[in-house]
């Protein structure tokens, strides 16, 4: 009865039980309260593995059950030692991934309605979250993630699906591309004192490693820069900008490697160069621009969001701008996006957890209340809604009689 | 005590599919199964802060957002900081020539030796607290934000109710039309009925100001081509992550963290909704209020020693078993079928789950099965006939009488006694294409169930699926 639901919205604005709101992501995951204003944590999307002991990614298994192990475990942390506070009867906000796995997102519903029975849960679209934290409806979000760097646009709160771009070109890219160009061309300092290569002291640089030196090091350069860098690849004749500064890194006790100065500038430019379909991410951007409507695609080039733990790498948001405005220009696209701008949105949060944060804010509405699943209704059905399943996507009695 | 005592080796079939050596599971008392971390419900009993050990209530620790008052963490390395005193000297303002001494503190890390001076913060002139708190920029964007949205689902909900109530006017008259307060509810009048209904309704919610994209974006410092880059003054990814809202870049925005508070938690059997384990409420005692740890509850099983089992013939294994509880318990060694254990199981959680719904009682939300490695590696003869086990008595290690004469005990069966302990020989034969050994046996013994409210008999019999790791083959 529609009177006493409103009285449980009264229970909803009671401090008691707010909403949990989870962003899992592929290396950190975020959790907090919804209605405030940034998670209570960001950690490392790991697991103990089971039977090993190890510390393993959560989101990295090899069947269904194991994906539960790790989420059950994982969850657990993110209750009993982040947000402290038990996890029955509480409503939770997952935003998740619109591209995301089928697989995953049931097994979410299942870990959090059958281990931790929580009264309801409401997965939301990551994207269509993030353009809520900036106040608009319209938005291109470009999510640069840990795997993959991926857009759908959003015009009038309504997620243009078709037009979504996908690219495996994340953050692990640039760690991998900075693997390689590191034992190619680093130098270590070894015990002794003597100078090596750090390929001959080691295989492979651990991951935890290559994310240390990207975040502390690593910056996007500058198109003209990079430029001449390509340019110097096949012809030597043309000169190199002069490199930044090489840095001593310590790799362990006995070795100190010397990052030098064209690594870190050049670690990010695999994000630009062009794979065999010609694609990179401002191509990405201009041709998600182009699958929308026409009338739409002025709005989202001026309401263009970057989001996602890499876009915070220094100089990153400015080159992709630079890059999409150059490319933008060329004969490829001008014909098909003639007189267009772009502007950029520097959203009221970290890059890294704008989605939580609308996730957050959504949370703190009615709306959860609406839009979410409870656990009567899960256990009764077996299933959470999904376009692509029959019993939620058909036309219901009402609107056939009307037709 | 776990590597000591090797408890890997010795595994217990928890009811809900999973082995766990018995440390890590309980016996619940009131439905008579084994349970483990995984099949019982974990709630968060009382919060306290590891540091000070002082007692938060919810409340408190939901407005302090699960950080103590007084405890601060290091930001650059995550040690506990401790307050340091120092004496200033400074000029009394009426007389330049006289100087006072004043008690000043700040906090410091006696491991990496990072100081609050060393960001700038000021020196506190009061031992604890003083430390305020960082600012979201965004504060009031974002409360704006919250208003907003909050206007508008609450809008939508309204639209939804008035749709719902004309809707059901036209298909049943009757009651509802005549009391509902629904109907009501779309008249401008009886808004605030609600709780974030938006005094002045659809104009406040256009006010909202959305951010605008600016076509400039920050570049590159001019200075970063130049510019040497210290490493020690960047900060790494557990820094930044330690204060979430803030993500500190270089380490002059280090800001001293509150200490994050623990729980203890309490464990709840999910079937019968009573405790197997509730800690007590005093942060520094380590006891329990109640603890159903099946190390108190089942016999334990332990390998004597350790051997290395000989292919193909049959070898001798002794292992020991000791009685936890104060009364005597009578226990025998039956063979495990792995494939009629989990049928039998099957059966009788259907049978269960039917009584449940019979008796109107709330469905209790099964998790899934867990399938563990069951694979039995080698044949075991097992000693027949049953053995008593002493109650367990703290004197007894004092006493010189010699118990094993009190039971008459059959030397077939029974290879030592001592106190509450009983050794027994197993006969393993190992399959011929295994490298380690692995036998399972069912210890069925007589409970004594000391529930004051068990309306069932006092003594009951109960089974429990042990598997042995005996140890490797050598050929």
């Amino acid at each position: 009865m529609p009177f006493y639901e409103s009285i449980s919205g009264i229970g909803l604005k009671n401090e008691k039980n707010i909403t949990i709101v989870l962003d899992f992501g592929a290396a950190y995951t975020k959790a907090g309260f919804a209605g405030e204003y940034g998670p209570r944590v960001i950690t490392k999307s790991e697991v103990k593995c089971r039977e090993t002991g190890k510390m393993v990614p959560v989101f990295n298994y090899k069947g269904e059950d194991e994906l539960r192990h790790h989420l059950v475990d994982f969850i657990h942390k993110l209750y009993f030692r982040s947000l402290l506070v038990n996890p029955k009867d509480r409503r939770v906000v997952v935003v998740e991934d619109l591209l995301g796995s089928s697989l995953v997102r049931d097994t979410i519903a299942s870990v959090l309605f059958r281990h931790y029975e929580v009264l309801s849960v409401s997965f939301v679209p990551s994207y269509l979250v993030a353009v809520m934290t900036l106040g608009c409806s319209t938005a291109l979000v470009l999510d640069l993630g840990h795997n993959e760097a991926r857009i759908v646009p959003v015009y009038e709160e309504v997620p243009i699906l078709n037009a979504w771009q996908a690219l495996p070109l994340g953050a692990h890219s640039v760690h991998s591309s900075l693997s390689e160009l590191l034992l190619d061309r680093a130098m270590t300092i070894c015990e002794g004192g003597e100078e090596q290569r750090l390929s001959a002291v080691m295989d492979e640089l651990p991951d935890k490693i290559l994310e240390d030196i990207t975040v502390r090091t690593c910056f996007a350069s500058t198109v003209e820069r990079s430029n001449r860098l390509q340019n110097n690849k096949y012809d030597r004749s043309i000169e190199p900008p002069p490199p930044p500064p090489s840095i001593q890194y310590p790799l362990s006790g006995s070795h100190i490697m010397t990052i030098p100065g064209t690594v870190r500038e050049m670690a990010a430019e695999v994000l630009f160069e062009q794979d065999r379909d010609n694609l990179c991410i401002p191509t990405m951007i201009l041709n998600a621009i182009i699958s929308c409507p026409v009338d739409t695609r002025k709005a989202l080039a001026e309401n263009l969001l970057f989001i996602g733990g890499l876009a915070e790498l220094k100089g990153l948001k400015h080159r992709i701008l630079a890059e999409v405005r150059a490319l933008v220009t060329t004969p490829a696209y001008s014909t098909l996006l003639p007189s267009i701008s772009f502007k950029l949105h520097t959203p009221p949060a970290k890059d890294n957890y704008v989605s939580w944060l609308g996730g957050a804010i959504l949370g703190a509405t009615e709306a959860v209340v609406i839009r979410s699943v409870s656990r009567e209704q899960y256990l009764s059905r077996g299933c959470v809604p999904d376009w692509c399943n029959l019993f939620y996507n058909t036309r219901d009695e009402r609107d056939q009689k009307t037709l | 005590m776990a590597h000591l005592f090797q408890v890997d080796r010795v595994k217990l079939l928890c009811s809900c599919g999973v082995l766990k050596p018995i440390t890590a599971i309980y016996l619940c008392r009131h439905c008579l199964k084994l349970r483990c971390g995984n099949c019982v419900s974990h709630e968060v009993d009382t919060l306290f802060c590891p540091n000070c050990l002082e007692n938060l209530p919810s409340t408190e620790a939901r407005l302090k957002r699960n950080r103590c008052g007084s405890c601060f963490d290091c930001p650059s390395c995550s040690h506990t900081l401790v307050t340091r005193a120092t004496s200033v000297q400074t000029t009394a303002p009426d007389d330049p020539s006289k100087t006072s001494s004043r008690k000043v503190y700040y906090l410091t890390c006696t491991r990496c030796r990072w100081t609050s001076r060393d960001v700038g913060l000021k020196d506190q002139t009061v031992a604890s607290g003083g430390w305020g708190e960082q600012d979201n920029e965004h504060y009031r964007f974002l409360q704006f934000l919250m208003e907003h949205y909050r206007a508008l689902a609450q809008a939508e909900k309204l639209e939804r109710e008035k749709k719902r109530s004309s809707h059901r006017k036209s298909t049943y008259l009757s009651l509802s039309d005549k009391y509902s307060l629904p109907s009501l509810l779309g008249r401008k009048s009886l808004t605030p009925l609600s709780p974030y209904s938006p005094k002045g309704d659809a104009s406040q919610i256009s006010e909202m100001i959305p951010l605008e994209a600016s076509s400039e974006v920050e570049g590159l410092p001019d200075d970063i081509f130049t510019e040497e880059v210290i490493l020690s003054s960047v900060t790494n990814m557990e820094q930044r992550m330690a204060s979430p809202e803030f993500q500190p870049e270089t380490v002059t925005e280090l800001y001293p963290l509150r200490k994050h508070i623990l729980p203890k938690r309490s464990l709840r059997c999910r079937h019968c909704e009573h405790n197997l384990s509730k800690p007590e409420y005093n942060p520094s005692s380590i006891k329990f209020k109640i603890q159903l740890g099946a190390f108190y509850h089942v016999p334990e099983v332990r390998l004597v020693k350790s051997i290395v089992l000989k292919a193909g013939v049959e070898n001798g294994v002794q292992i020991s078993l000791c009685n936890p509880t104060p009364h005597d318990i009578t226990l025998a060694l039956l063979p495990f079928v792995p494939e009629a254990y989990l049928q039998a199981q099957q059966k009788e959680e259907c049978s269960e789950g039917g009584l449940v719904t019979q008796g109107g009682l709330v469905r209790v939300v099964d998790i899934p099965r867990e399938t563990s490695d069951l694979k039995l590696t080698g044949d075991v003869a097992l000693p027949q006939g049953q053995v008593i086990l002493a109650a367990r008595d703290d004197t007894a290690e004092y006493d010189d009488h010699d118990a094993a004469s009190a039971y008459k005990d059959d030397p077939q069966v029974v290879a030592w006694r001592r106190a509450n302990k009983v050794g027994m020989n197993l006969l393993v034969t190992p399959h011929s294409d295994t490298t380690r050994v692995k036998i399972g046996l069912v210890l069925r013994y007589d409970y004594t169930n000391t529930v004051a409210t068990a309306t069932e008999a006092r003594i009951v019999t109960l089974n429990v699926p042990i598997m042995i790791d005996v140890g490797p083959v050598s050929e």
